[in-house]
This record gives C-alpha cells, sequence and structure tokens, in this order.
C-alpha cells in the first residue's frame, strides 16, 4: 500500500499504516466475535440448526429420548419432508 | 481477566471450506459444527494444550476479553474445554421410548439377491392373537415403565400384502396407548409395488410414514431387485414414489449399495435429489463390495449432491451415510439392546432383525408372563462394549459406535477406513449448506 502513497510524507504514510493497522486489529476482533449459531437461530428459532437423523425408518435407528413436548416425535422422518413431499 | 490453558477436544475436526472460511466439529457433542472465520481458525489453531491465554493473546494481538469471549462460545459444546473433562454420550439409564421392527410376514413378492431373511417366502404372517398379545405386553410396559413414545415399523416380507390385518389393529393400538399418555407411530418398511387408494387414505388419517427400498434406476435396481416372475420393480416403485409424494405422506428411500448397483449410484443421486426426498446410501453388510469402485462412485455422488446446495437443495435433512449419526452422537448405532428390538411373527423377541426366524439366537417370547418387553429387552443380547481397542482411541467413535452390533469384524464396521474418508465430507458439505445459509441472509 505504501507505493500508491509514495507522494506522501513519512509522517502521513505512518499515519495511513497505523489506521491501516488499527482497522485490521478491529476488523479480526469483530471477525472473533462471529457466531453463526447465534445469527442464524436469531433467525431461524432456538433448535433450528440442530440435525436429526434423516432417514429414521431404515433399519438402525438409534435411541433418542423424547423431549418435554407430549407431541414431539423422537424419530422423525424429517420435518422439510412434511412440508415438500 | 484469568489466565487459563484451553485445550482442543480429542475429537475435534477443523477442516477448511475456502480462503476466508472454515468448519469445526467437536465429533463427540451432539451438534456442535460451527462455521469460523479466519482469525477464530488462527486462534483455534493455535491452541496446543500448553500455551495459556495471556500468551495466545499477545501472539496473536488479540484483546484478552474478546479471546476470552471466543473461547467461551467454542467450550459450550467443548470444542475446548479448560480441563481434559472432555464428555462423551452415554448409554441412559432407562430408556423412556421403545422402537420395534416387526416382522408382520415371510410373504414377498420380490426376491432380492441379498436379503437376509432366512425364513423368507415360507407362509404365514402375524396372527390376530399374537397382534392382541403385542399390545397387551405394549399396555403392561408402558404402564410399569412410564414410556412415551412408541415406533412400529412393520417390515417383512412385505408388509403390505398384510395391509388389511394391520389396518384394525393400528388405530386399536394407538387409541390405548394413547389413554396411557404414550404415542404410537408406524412406518412400513416396503418394497413399494403395492399401493393402493385405501392404503394412502389410511396412512394420511394415521400419519404413518414410508422407508422405501431401490438400489437404482431402471435396470440397476432391477438387477438386485426382481419380482418373483423374474421382472424388474423399478417402473412400479418410481410411480409409487411419486404418488406418496403428491399426497404428502413422508417418506425416505434407503438403498443397498453392493457390486451389482453401485456404478449406477450417481444417477440415482441426481434422481433423489431431483425428487427431493429423504435418502439413505447404506453398504451391503455380510458380503465383499469392490473398495476402489465404491469409493469412486461415493465421491462422484458426494460431488453432485454439494452442487445441488448450491441450488438451496438441503442436504443436512435429505441424506444419511450408513448407521452413520454424524450430529445425534450416541453409545450405539441402534436401539437394540437398550430401547428396541425385533418381533417375529409368532411373537418371538429378538435383538436384531437380522435374527429373524433364526432359533439358535438367544431370544424371548412376547407370550411369557413375568416379563415386560424392556425386561426382555434387558435380558437379551448386548454388543455394547464388543469394540475394538482401535475404536476407543477413535475420533469418530461417537459418530459410528463401531457400526451395526451384528456385523463387526474384529469389534470393527467393516467400512471403517471408508468412514475415515466420508466422514469428513459428509461434515464439510453440512458447513458448505451453513456457510451458504448465512450468505443468503446476508450474515457474512
Amino acid at each position: 500500500m505504501a507505493s500508491e502513497h509514495s507522494g506522501d510524507s513519512d509522517e502521513s504514510i505512518e499515519i495511513y499504516n497505523y489506521l491501516t493497522f488499527i482497522i485490521m486489529i478491529y476488523a479480526t476482533e469483530n471477525d472473533l466475535l462471529f457466531d453463526d449459531i447465534a445469527l442464524l437461530e436469531n433467525r431461524l428459532g432456538a433448535g433450528a440448526l440442530n440435525i436429526s437423523s434423516v432417514n429414521t425408518n431404515c433399519d438402525c435407528t438409534s435411541y433418542v429420548s423424547p423431549s418435554n413436548d407430549e407431541d414431539c416425535d423422537p424419530n422423525p422422518i424429517t420435518p422439510l419432508a412434511l412440508t415438500t413431499s | 481477566m484469568k489466565t487459563v490453558t484451553p485445550i482442543q477436544s480429542p475429537h475435534l475436526l477443523l477442516r477448511p471450506l475456502d480462503e476466508e472460511h472454515f468448519y469445526v466439529v467437536n465429533c463427540a457433542y451432539p451438534n456442535s459444527l460451527r462455521i469460523l472465520t479466519k482469525p477464530q481458525y488462527n486462534i483455534l489453531s493455535a491452541i496446543d494444550g500448553q500455551t495459556d491465554t495471556t500468551e495466545i493473546s499477545n501472539r496473536l494481538s488479540v484483546r484478552p476479553d474478546r479471546l476470552d469471549a471466543y473461547l467461551k462460545m467454542l467450550s459450550a459444546t467443548e470444542i475446548v474445554r479448560f480441563d481434559t473433562d472432555f464428555s462423551l454420550p452415554q448409554k441412559p439409564i432407562v430408556p423412556t421410548s421403545l422402537n420395534f421392527w416387526i416382522h408382520t410376514t415371510n410373504r414377498c413378492n420380490l426376491s432380492c439377491s441379498y436379503c437376509y431373511i432366512s425364513t423368507l417366502h415360507t407362509p404365514g404372517g402375524m396372527s390376530k392373537d399374537t397382534k392382541q398379545q403385542l399390545l397387551r405386553k405394549l399396555i403392561e410396559t408402558v404402564t410399569k415403565r412410564g414410556i412415551r413414545y412408541i415406533k412400529f415399523r412393520l417390515a417383512g416380507g412385505e408388509p403390505l400384502t398384510q395391509f388389511k390385518s394391520w389396518k384394525s389393529f393400528i388405530p386399536q393400538a394407538k387409541e390405548a396407548l394413547k389413554a396411557l399418555g404414550c404415542k404410537l407411530d408406524i412406518a412400513f418398511i416396503t418394497n413399494l409395488t403395492i399401493l393402493t387408494d385405501e392404503i394412502i387414505a389410511f396412512s394420511k388419517e394415521h400419519n404413518i410414514s414410508y422407508g422405501v427400498s431401490l438400489d437404482g434406476l431402471g435396470q440397476t435396481n432391477d438387477a438386485s431387485r426382481k419380482l418373483r416372475n423374474g421382472g424388474g420393480s423399478f417402473e412400479k416403485v418410481h410411480q409409487n414414489i411419486r404418488a406418496l409424494v403428491s399426497h404428502g405422506l413422508p417418506l425416505s428411500v434407503n438403498t443397498v449399495v453392493n457390486n451389482l448397483n453401485l456404478e449406477g449410484l450417481p444417477d440415482l443421486t441426481r434422481y433423489l435429489v431431483a425428487l427431493d426426498v429423504p435418502f439413505r446410501y447404506s453398504i451391503v453388510k455380510g458380503e465383499a463390495i469392490d473398495a476402489e469402485k465404491l469409493e469412486k462412485y461415493l465421491s462422484e455422488s458426494y460431488t453432485i449432491m454439494e452442487e445441488a446446495i448450491q441450488t438451496g437443495w438441503s442436504f443436512s435433512s435429505r441424506h444419511q451415510f450408513c448407521d452413520l449419526k454424524l450430529n445425534e452422537l450416541g453409545f450405539q448405532t441402534c436401539a437394540s439392546g437398550f430401547s428396541g428390538g425385533a418381533i417375529y411373527i409368532d411373537g418371538t423377541l429378538n435383538y436384531c432383525h437380522v435374527h429373524a426366524g433364526d432359533t439358535a439366537q438367544p431370544a424371548h417370547s412376547i407370550f411369557e408372563d413375568d416379563l415386560d418387553l424392556v425386561d426382555m429387552i434387558q435380558q437379551g443380547s448386548h454388543y455394547e462394549d464388543v469394540k475394538s481397542k482401535d475404536c476407543s482411541l477413535c475420533k469418530y467413535k461417537a459418530v459410528c459406535t463401531s457400526g451395526c452390533p451384528i456385523y463387526r469384524v474384529n469389534g470393527k464396521d467393516p467400512q471403517c477406513s471408508l468412514y475415515h474418508t466420508f466422514i469428513p465430507r459428509i461434515y464439510e458439505l453440512q458447513a458448505r449448506e451453513r456457510l451458504k445459509l448465512l450468505r443468503d441472509y446476508g450474515m457474512m
């Protein structure tokens, strides 16, 4: 980047480099707080990213404990299959 | 800020998706997949179990409070911990749901080359008396154990040849169990060559789902799944799958990959992706398969799925590979010996349906008065600890649990090396689907 500012004074180059460094640190620190699960669950609802085994009618279905929801199927085919079939 | 030393999970998978994005998953903690940015990846890579947070913070020029927040986020699913007490899925003490494979009949209108049923094509279906005894045992068990959910998978033989006899039993059993606070769900495990308007209407009324066997397109399917008269079954199955889809009935397709159909796997994948139905590819058990070709055609199939993800196809809700449980995890790949078993047409309760009709296997009978169904399961066979030493050190041990207990070879799944290739690939595709979702919502 310094070559793009070859006409500038040493002091302005130093300030430019310092600001670039600060922006990079800021971006990095924002990146550090990136939370894909929280972002998507805020949009789609809690637990929306939890993936249950797709094909539960196959010969081998593992044990899944029922949740507190009386109507919950702990071995669902897949919710999306119901809406797109 | 307190200085601590973070430790990576020994079951960690950390891989790149592109130059800027990565995925990480703790293969021993349910639903722990995350997408990471490059700075997040750099920090996680720097964690070596020796370096403390102050040094990481200094070395990577990261504010300590930000580092602390990031590590706290990762620790929620034990991607990192600050001690070595990483958890593993445990066998629950008692089951609160049960899962039964019901061998409804030995009759079948197909003669599949790999069928494991030793008594196939012998006469007889489950009698009315046996069904009523089964219901009595279910009521006894639910009452005694507080069971809240039961799944029946009606199989055979071809269970839809027995539709009329189950048509009256299913509503009766559902009502009786509902009165005890227990939900009963039913699925037909079927070749789907028999499907009538009556079956469809009944299935809609009682929320019945379908597991449909299909081994390929056209002649590829018909090479191993022939009608008893020698004709092919594909056209009929294709037609009936479309009927189930058009009526909104939940179905999933099961494909047994073997030497006869593995070259047709990419075409089948395109077909199933286009149909947008859930499907599972399993590898034939108990017979040899060409490992090189298997890897080649599976790889091609996953490339097709990767392309479909970019068009919005939901890989994570549509595909399962063998018995691998990549997100739920568990102590065993199936419910056998803990909360499930197979009930043969005469009321014999076996560890697994593979043992159906095999009188050499230890078994109970639902006609025994002194035991309920959970007692019978618990007093039956157990293979939970029959696993190789290698498996105990493997990072994927909670994903594959050493495979099908019946078909382990020296305590291992015969497809162990294939799993080591495709488990990361499946996680990668789940991550690519997540990445697309984040981009579609403008979140990155």
